[in-house]
């Protein structure tokens, strides 16, 4: 990871994968720590349609959530502590499976007993 | 020696993809109804889709991006999901017009309402996607595609005025609208959003590096230019059998009338056999293309090398498009109205997915010594400058001309 | 203040101006650097919204740099700064 880096042009949007290489969702949001006249740290990442209406523009939020969801932690979007970052580069690459992040939306146990595929 | 064999089959298979139902559709119109004046145009559409697909295809060999994920990346979420809307929108109308092709040409051997053929259709093209790998998908369907050339072998066969011919290559500036719509036409049914879409995103299932630009570019420059005979072949042969008698083919199943006459029933036969595996193959390339959109753009796991279980939503993402488009068909729409909304609203889309991959071809950051060179630079925008062109008109043609019907 | 979450959507779409109410522009991007392992906000990118910003695009070419520590307050609709002029270095 670079020592110094622009969050949207580096960071937001960019693809998450996770140790085993599989794509798990985006970087939806960014979660800052701190306040004016004390430090701002980076201490996770949103993923999920849940975090799309607060990225929306204002005039638009409620039919977005309305379309999207509303960010229901858990289930519409999904907090990634920083921590389980561990490089920021072409992805963003996480430290652990997507399974252990909770970032295992995409799982359909059903399809695995369908042949072929 | 084998990679040689190898490539060169890639670009057999790019050569029989190239042909869908809104080339054939408009091609043999602007034939039939104006003769060789609209040769020109298809140069036009066929350079422009190289020089589309070469930078898509150099962008994810490089940078492992396809299209949709440089469009969220560089456009952020909210104007990315304008531009993925539009082109969700648009497939869907080209899946839908694509199966309705297949559901017509079905038609032409058995006597059964057109939506049960559409519907038999789409479970044919969907259980085939299933149980085939991603490669042999290509390969099936570009090389029974290759019949196509049936319509160029026709239009040599015929013997038609080549001087005529060559002044058809010289763009006139005339006075009918349907005329220009016919133009936008053509240029923009080689110019199927969907087609890079899919690319693209094949660049990275068949997982290219920067050791397969060459690859990269040979497959734009002769399998597009190769495949763009094929469309030239069924305007000369609709020119020399429809236009003299006045016939303007308004259904689909008047095209291969063109090999007939000339060839006789196997004529006819490799014309249906290279029609039906064209605009089958395209349904794929577009509902697999609006999966992929759909799928990168939220970030997703997605690919045929996946597996279905290994990328469910993407899975049932390509599902649902074959799924909505028979609804769309199932609406009574003629298909061949469908297929024409669905060509122009493309090209009305296209700037908007052209320009970022543009923007990220030519940017060093990420192309390194790959960025565009000077003919990639400056073509690139040139066809900008034309889509946009384009799409501005296209919509207003459109309605002008009541959708080609004059 | 006491240290909260800020998301950064909400940085992004307020706007900047420095106390005495003159507009410095939109936050079109946040510069952060690691210091002592954790990735601190070092600056936020400040500029006009020109038609390309507006469109999405990134990397609008004219970039001022507005170190955190001149921010004074972040607001519901907007983010003040002090010294807007001065301590704006152009990138």
């Amino acid at each position: 990871m670079d020592e110094r880096f622009d969050l949207v042009y580096r960071l937001l949007d960019d693809q998450l994968v996770d140790v085993d290489g599989r794509r798990c969702g985006r970087v939806d949001d960014v979660e800052l720590t701190g306040a004016a006249g004390e430090p701002l740290v980076v201490t996770g990442l949103l993923t999920g349609r849940g975090a799309y209406a607060a990225r929306l523009p204002a005039r638009w939020r409620r039919l977005a959530r309305a379309l999207f969801g509303r960010d229901v932690r858990g289930s519409t979007a999904r907090r990634v502590p920083w921590t389980e970052v561990s490089d920021v580069g072409v992805t963003v690459a996480l430290r652990r499976r997507a399974a252990d992040l909770g970032l295992d939306g995409d799982d359909w146990r059903p399809l695995d007993r369908v042949p072929g595929g | 020696m084998k990679a040689v064999l190898q490539i060169a089959l890639g670009i057999i298979a790019a050569i029989g993809g190239f042909v869908d139902i809104g080339d054939l559709v408009f091609n043999s119109q602007a034939g039939a109804v104006f003769g060789y004046e609209l040769m020109w145009a298809v140069p036009i559409g066929v350079l422009g889709i190289g020089l589309y697909a070469e930078m898509c295809g150099r962008v994810a060999a490089v940078t492992k991006r396809p299209v949709f994920d440089v469009i969220r990346m560089r456009l952020g979420l909210t104007t990315g999901l304008i531009v993925l809307v539009a082109s969700l929108f648009v497939n869907l109308l080209t899946v839908a017009a694509e199966i309705g092709g297949v559901g017509l040409l079905l038609q032409l051997f058995f006597d059964a309402p057109f939506t049960l053929f559409a519907l038999l259709g789409a479970l044919a093209l969907a259980t085939i996607i299933w149980f085939v790998p991603f490669e042999g998908l290509e390969r099936l369907f570009g090389y029974a595609g290759l019949a196509l050339f049936v319509f160029v072998a026709a239009a040599l066969y015929l013997g038609p005025d080549w001087h005529s011919v060559a002044r058809g290559f010289v763009p006139e500036a005339k006075s009918s609208t349907l005329y220009w719509y016919f133009v936008v036409g053509l240029v923009a049914a080689a110019l199927m959003p969907y087609e890079v879409y899919f690319y693209s995103s094949g660049a990275v299932e068949e997982r290219w590096g920067p050791g397969d630009l060459r690859v990269n570019r040979l497959n734009a420059v002769i399998g597009y230019g190769i495949g763009g005979l094929l469309s030239l072949g069924i305007m000369v042969s609709a020119a020399q059998l429809f236009a003299p008698a006045g016939v303007s083919p308004d259904h689909l199943g008047t095209v291969p009338l063109l090999a007939q006459v000339p060839f006789g029933e196997t004529g006819l036969l490799l014309a249906l056999l290279g029609m039906l595996f064209a605009i089958g193959g395209a349904a794929v390339d577009a509902s697999f293309a609006g999966a992929y959109s759909i799928a990168q753009f939220a970030g997703w796991e997605w690919g045929k090398y996946r597996r279905a279980s290994g990328a469910p939503r993407f899975t049932l993402a390509w599902l649902l498009f074959f799924a909505l488009g028979l609804i769309v068909l199932m609406t009574g729409i003629d298909p061949l109205d469908l297929t024409e909304y669905s060509v122009v609203l493309s090209v009305v889309a296209l700037p908007l997915t052209y320009l970022p991959v543009l923007l990220i071809a030519r940017d060093r950051t990420f192309m390194g010594d790959h960025v565009n060179g000077a003919i990639a630079g400056s073509l690139g925008w040139v066809y900008f400058v034309v889509l946009v062109v384009v799409a501005v008109v296209a919509i207003p043609l459109l309605l002008a001309t009541n959708a080609g019907a004059g | 203040m006491s240290a909260g979450v800020i998301k950064l959507s909400r940085l992004l779409e307020l706007r900047v101006e420095a106390e005495d109410g003159t507009p410095v522009g939109r936050v079109h991007d946040v510069r952060v650097r690691r210091v002592d392992g954790r990735y601190e906000v070092e600056g936020l990118i400040v500029g006009p919204r020109g038609l390309l910003v507006r469109l999405g695009w990134r990397r609008a070419r004219q970039r001022d740099v507005l170190a955190w520590k001149d921010v004074m307050a972040v607001d519901p609709d907007r983010l003040v700064v002090r010294r807007a002029n001065s301590s704006a270095r152009r990138m």
